[in-house]
């Protein structure tokens, strides 16, 4: 009997909850700090990640959690094994997982099917969430939800802010459409940013069947905590193309027609939950942190064991045996770590400090972070920067925002970084934050020992892709510095600055772009025109940020680049295709449009697409002698050249399509074209694409001279005879 | 009150075969409701507010129909004192030159001195006017116009023939709902996406989309969206209808850099009933909507000691005058005009006869709208079925869900269609009241079709968003 087996089936499920947590995000929007460390270990107010997470899991109540490690594993899993979840009072069992294959969140899923370890409904949160949401009311919320739709499969937890909070994600402003009801969510998308390209999002009515009202929200922030049932993993299986939760997972689920599986959003607004997925979110985390935003998660409530924060007013937090020198300001929201120094007349405000640091006298030191064990000397200026842990920042030194400063890097004196530079002590190979040790590595290391000069191997082995024996770059770090510029410019060469649209990369890696960000919040026009100029400045980086992203990621980017070229390609392949499968028009007609409408191109750029196509098809019909010259032209505009009518329009237009026709025809070989033009004429003429009128007009008004002279010569004897035709039916019209 | 109504008649084109579409049906303005043209209930709701001027706008060859029944309503029914004050007049135009309602308004703007409500001829409310006002009065500062929004009310009404839009608006925490756009199922449905811009999503990131919701064809207007739509106008000759110029307008609000006006959007509240009579099915429902008021306001059912054998007429019925009701003919539910003669055992359920209708012995009529003029002959049984004015149906006719019309009667408009047989035997309702007739669209048919892609880039392309 089917319903005792069900419930049978759901006292299993409530027998222990199981957590997935992916310390890896598979992305590389922390180079170059994650070459030396994991992300999940990378501390934010002094706590690594990976506890804001577990802890939220140790409420959630968990009972056993899987970490599913991919770079830096072996450091994951020694930092687990010596932590406080490890011991006999843990409140949940947890194991890592070597998934050092992975390469995207769709790996990891497909490697946690092939080992079984799922039981029943899961949690899968990434090892970035800081959050204190009420667990236990998403699970039931999920369960009775889960009574009611037999095939609801993922709650996905979302919080809800404004379009520009400081803590939603920016480079992947994330759009649900959700039914107003019931939060079952319809559609997802990602969308360009603010001052990005001009898209649409276009939903299937099909989705839309049998729902009344739904909400387009792009006020959601996606903190990557979902419930899934266990079918999850297995469709990821099924389907081994899928790399990312959101963009492939969830809507390849809801637009499956075999599927029929539904997935339904969480929405709280009186919790918080969000992700440090970017630098940008670091920085807004961490201040929403120190702010007491997600009270109970605050410095003070010491995660780690050996902590001992205490809680001022103004938001400061200080540990146990600190050294503040008399004449130091500490402003508001400041953290503290234990052994630090604080030299006299030095300024902090709205940053954290590590442990055992030295900061010198007169420094300025404002949003920003500095992490264990780093020396910032006299007179030194940082703002909105990061310096990880045993950095040098000698006297008189300049951050400017924006900079990030990598471990073990020492800044010479009298430095002025520039911003948003990024310093590794060593050169790093551009990989993703995923990258994980292995030989295949070492062959791309090659690539490096052109440029940079061997060096003595004192360095310490445990370090990932990095080449040993580079030269310290002195413009950067000074003379008695330490550390290069993390620039992956150089190889990819030069792009053009204002072909970087997509802000979406514009984002990674720039705390700098933060303030930038808390001004759109109150009024998004009046800080845009800065934010342009700031774009074209630090595009080549940002823009190296992307590059070495992954595959897939790349291809989004050069979409984005030359958006002309590729519409050119497809919509030419396009129009081939229909062609060569006899496709009906309409069909044709909306792959183009849609096409268009993705890339943002014009008509003229549609109307030289099919053009082109279309003599391509003609002369292949020509060169392999399968139809003579008037029959091909013939068959292919008297069926084909009916696409233009839903491409032509105006007046003007027509006469662009017969230019575009003109010069294309001219470009043809053997001394067709004139000829296969003036047939092309005669059948978009017979078709009613052209009016004779606008025909006479393009005629007539170009200069002689800046046509090709064989064409004119070829089509005049046409077009006299349309425009006796014309006269011919004038007259008759008159009698 | 501070406004000008301007009400629209249009053809009535869904409301084929009694509406002016054929050469015997009369305008859709005054088709009756409970025996009193629709027209009438528009022009006592105004009355209500009332409004400092009220124009009633139609089409020259409606004008001549009209304008008696609007005089009759200003010299008799109106109250004297709202004379004082308030101005009504009824108003011709040429049809083959303004053929939206859009380029009406702008033809009138010479008229127009003040804010102004555009109104449709065929609505149906119990909703006091005031609600409305005040809903435009509290506006937020930014709002040109307020665009009126229901939910059909009525179970009974047939929903393929309610033309259902995807109505995207947004909830702003004040309160104040703004309007952002529209789109026609057909145009969806034609294109297979519902297109959303991302800049809409930027500037209202919780907008909500409705596919159920009614176009009332109300708008409150500032004076000002006059200049914008005659600037509109001048500047390419877009023949838009108000629909689609408010829709316009709402688009605007989002899709420039700058912050533009916005246009309020409100949904009447579920309570009231509301239904615009622009199809067959929503105009019985109507009638009967009347009728069942009728029924709610007697109190008491007066019980008269029946004659044995007289006919018997339920309190839900409304008979007209000089109506000549035989014995032991039941009417129930139904609307009967005046003049008419209805013959002995006849039973009439749910149904709305019309003037100088003749009905012989023995028929039946359930759900039927039966057209003036109309003579059913004797032991005729029709169930939905809608017959058209003039027409004589033969003895012991039977018929199902057919709309029955003349095809050779002298001054007959030409019409393309083929209705061979002596019925229209259309089995499928829908088909038949569907678009049959190209004449000139009012609001009715006004199709939203979907954006002229070109002219929207354009639009978009010398206005960068949040750029400047």
């Amino acid at each position: 009997m089917a319903p005792k087996n069900k419930k049978q089936k759901e006292i299993v499920q409530d027998e222990r909850l199981q957590a997935i947590v992916l310390t890896d995000s598979y992305e590389t929007k922390f180079m170059p700090l994650t070459s030396v460390e994991p992300r999940c270990l990378l501390p934010l107010c002094n706590v690594p990640l990976i506890e804001y997470t577990l802890e939220f899991l140790a409420k959630a109540g968990v009972d056993e959690v899987y970490l599913m490690c991919c770079s830096h594993a072996d450091k994951v899993q020694t930092y687990i094994d010596g932590s406080k979840w490890n011991q006999a009072g843990s409140p949940f069992k947890i194991n890592t997982i070597m998934s050092l294959e992975s390469r995207s969140v769709g790996d990891a899923m497909r490697d946690l099917d092939n080992r079984g370890l799922i039981t029943g409904d899961f949690l899968l949160v990434s090892g970035d969430v800081v959050t204190n949401i009420q667990f236990d009311e998403v699970l039931s919320a999920h369960r009775q939800r889960r009574l009611i739709d037999k095939d609801h499969i993922v709650t996905m937890v979302l919080t809800q802010a404004s379009p520009l909070h400081r803590t939603r994600s920016q480079s992947v402003p994330s759009t649900f459409i959700l039914d107003k009801k019931t939060d079952r969510c319809l559609y997802y998308q990602d969308i360009p940013s603010i001052n990005g390209l001009k898209a649409s999002i276009s939903v299937d009515p099909d989705l839309l069947e049998d729902v009344d009202e739904f909400v387009i929200r792009n006020d959601l922030i996606d903190c990557h905590v979902d419930i899934c049932s266990p079918l999850v993993p297995v469709i990821f299986q099924e389907n081994f193309d899928y790399q990312y939760l959101r963009r492939d997972f969830v809507r390849g689920t809801l637009s499956s027609d075999l599927l029929k599986k539904t997935i339904y959003a969480y929405i709280t607004n009186e919790d918080y939950a969000a992700r440090v997925e970017s630098w940008q979110t670091y920085d807004a985390i961490s201040q929403d942190i120190l702010e007491r935003w997600c009270y109970p998660i605050a410095p003070d409530s010491n995660l780690l064991e050996d902590q001992s924060y205490t809680y001022e007013s103004k938001h400061i937090y200080k540990e146990k045996d600190i050294r503040l020198s008399q004449s130091c300001k500490i402003g508001s929201c400041v953290v503290i770590g234990s052994n630090s120094f604080i030299g006299d007349a030095s300024q902090v405000e709205n940053s954290v400090i590590g442990r055992n640091c030295q900061i010198g006298t007169n420094v300025i030191i404002k949003n920003s972070y500095i992490w264990d064990n780093s020396i910032i000397k006299d007179n030194c200026q940082i703002e909105h920067s990061i310096v990880a842990s045993n950095s040098v920042i000698n006297q008189n030194v300049k951050l400017n925002s924006g900079s990030v400063i990598g471990f073990n890097v020492v800044i010479g004196d009298n430095v002025i970084v520039a911003e948003n530079t990024r310093i590794v002590e060593r050169p790093v190979k551009h990989l993703s934050d995923s990258s994980y040790i292995g030989d295949s590595l070492s062959s791309d290391d090659e690539f490096y020992q052109d440029i940079q000069a061997k060096r003595a191997a004192e360095e310490k082995e445990n370090i990932v892709e990095v080449d040993e024996g580079a030269v310290n770059d002195p413009a950067i770090v000074g003379e008695n510095g330490i550390g290069f510029a993390y620039d992956s410019e150089s190889e990819y060469g030069d792009y053009d600055d204002d072909e970087v649209s997509s802000s979406s990369k514009h984002y990674h890696g720039l705390v700098y772009k933060l303030d930038e960000l808390y001004l759109s919040d109150t009024s998004i026009v009046s800080s845009m025109p800065n934010r342009r100029k700031k774009r074209r400045t630090y595009s080549s980086a940002s823009h190296a940020t992307a590059t070495d992203a992954e595959h897939d990621y790349n291809n989004n980017t050069d979409g984005e680049e030359d958006d002309e070229e590729d519409f050119n390609k497809e919509a030419i392949a396009t129009v081939e295709r229909a062609m060569e499968n006899n496709h009906d028009l309409d069909t044709a007609l909306l792959e183009l449009n849609t096409l268009r409408m993705s890339m943002n191109v014009t008509y003229h750029d549609v109307r030289l697409a099919t053009c082109t196509a279309l003599l391509q098809r003609i002369e292949h019909f020509i060169n392999t002698q399968t139809l003579g010259v008037k029959d091909s032209v013939h068959k292919i505009f008297g069926k084909w050249g009916q696409l233009f009518k839903r491409q032509v329009f105006e007046d003007e237009e027509q006469v662009d399509l017969l230019n575009i026709l003109e010069s294309l025809c001219s470009k043809l070989p053997n001394n067709n074209g004139p000829t296969i033009f003036t047939l092309a004429l005669n059948d978009l003429y017979d078709n009613d694409i052209l009016d004779e009128v606008n025909i006479l007009k393009w005629w007539n008004q170009e200069g002689y001279a800046g046509k090709d002279e064989n064409t004119r010569k070829v089509a005049s004897k046409w077009i006299e005879w349309l425009a006796e035709a014309e006269e011919e039916s004038d007259g008759s019209a008159e009698e | 009150m501070e406004f000008h109504a301007i009400i629209f008649c249009g053809k009535g084109n869904l409301l084929s075969p009694f509406s002016s579409v054929r050469a015997s049906g009369v305008p859709k303005a005054l088709l009756p409701i409970a025996n009193k043209a629709m027209i009438e209930y528009v022009l006592e709701w105004c009355d209500q507010a009332p409004f400092k001027e009220v124009t009633v706008v139609c089409d020259n060859d409606d004008f001549v129909a009209i304008k008696p029944v609007v005089d009759a309503y200003i010299n008799l029914k109106r109250d004297k004192d709202i004379l004082k004050f308030s101005k009504m007049n009824c108003i011709g135009f040429d049809g083959e030159l303004l053929t939206t309602t859009g380029e009406i308004v702008n033809s009138l703007r010479d008229r127009i001195i003040s804010d102004f409500v555009i109104l449709p001829c065929d609505f149906i409310t119990d909703l006091p006017p005031q609600v409305l006002i005040e809903a435009y009065r509290n506006r937020s500062a930014d709002d040109l116009g307020l665009g009126i929004f229901y939910h059909n009310s009525f179970e009974n009404i047939d929903k393929k023939l309610l033309k259902s839009n995807y109505t995207i608006y947004s909830s702003q925490d004040d309160g104040h709902d703004n309007f952002l756009d529209l789109y026609s199922k057909e145009s969806i449905d034609l294109q297979k996406a519902l297109q959303v811009r991302t800049q809409m999503i930027w500037r209202y990131p919780k907008s909500i989309v409705s596919t159920k919701l009614l176009d009332s064809f109300i708008f409150f207007c500032s004076f000002k969206i006059l200049s914008i739509v005659h600037e509109e106008f001048s500047k390419n000759k877009a023949n838009k209808s108000c629909t689609k110029i408010m829709r316009d307008l709402a688009r605007r609000s989002w899709k420039h850099s700058t912050e533009r006006e916005t246009i309020g959007f409100f949904l009447l509240p579920k309570q009231c009933a509301f239904v615009r009579c622009n199809n067959l099915s929503s105009y019985l429902e109507a009638n009967r909507y009347y009728l069942k008021l009728q029924l709610k306001s007697l109190i008491q059912p007066s019980i008269v000691p029946k004659e044995k054998g007289a006919a018997t007429i339920g309190a839900d019925s409304k008979i007209g005058e000089n109506t000549n009701i035989s014995e032991r003919t039941s009417v129930k539910r139904s609307v009967v005009g005046n003049n008419c003669n209805i013959g002995k055992r006849c039973r009439l359920t749910g149904c709305i006869i019309m003037d100088n209708v003749i009905v012989e012995d023995e028929v039946l009529l359930e759900n039927c709208i039966v057209g003036a003029k109309v003579v059913i002959s004797t032991k005729s049984k029709l169930t939905n079925c809608n017959i058209e004015a003039n027409y004589t149906v033969l003895k012991g006719t039977q018929a199902k869900g057919e709309t029955i019309i003349q095809t050779s009667l002298e001054g007959l408009e030409d019409e393309d269609d083929d209705y061979g047989s002596l019925y229209g035997e259309l089995s499928d309702e829908n088909e038949e009241t569907g678009p049959n007739e190209l004449g000139v669209s009012e609001e009715d048919e006004d199709e939203y079709d979907d954006y002229d892609e070109e002219e929207f880039e354009d639009e978009f392309g010398d206005t960068d968003f949040f750029s400047r």
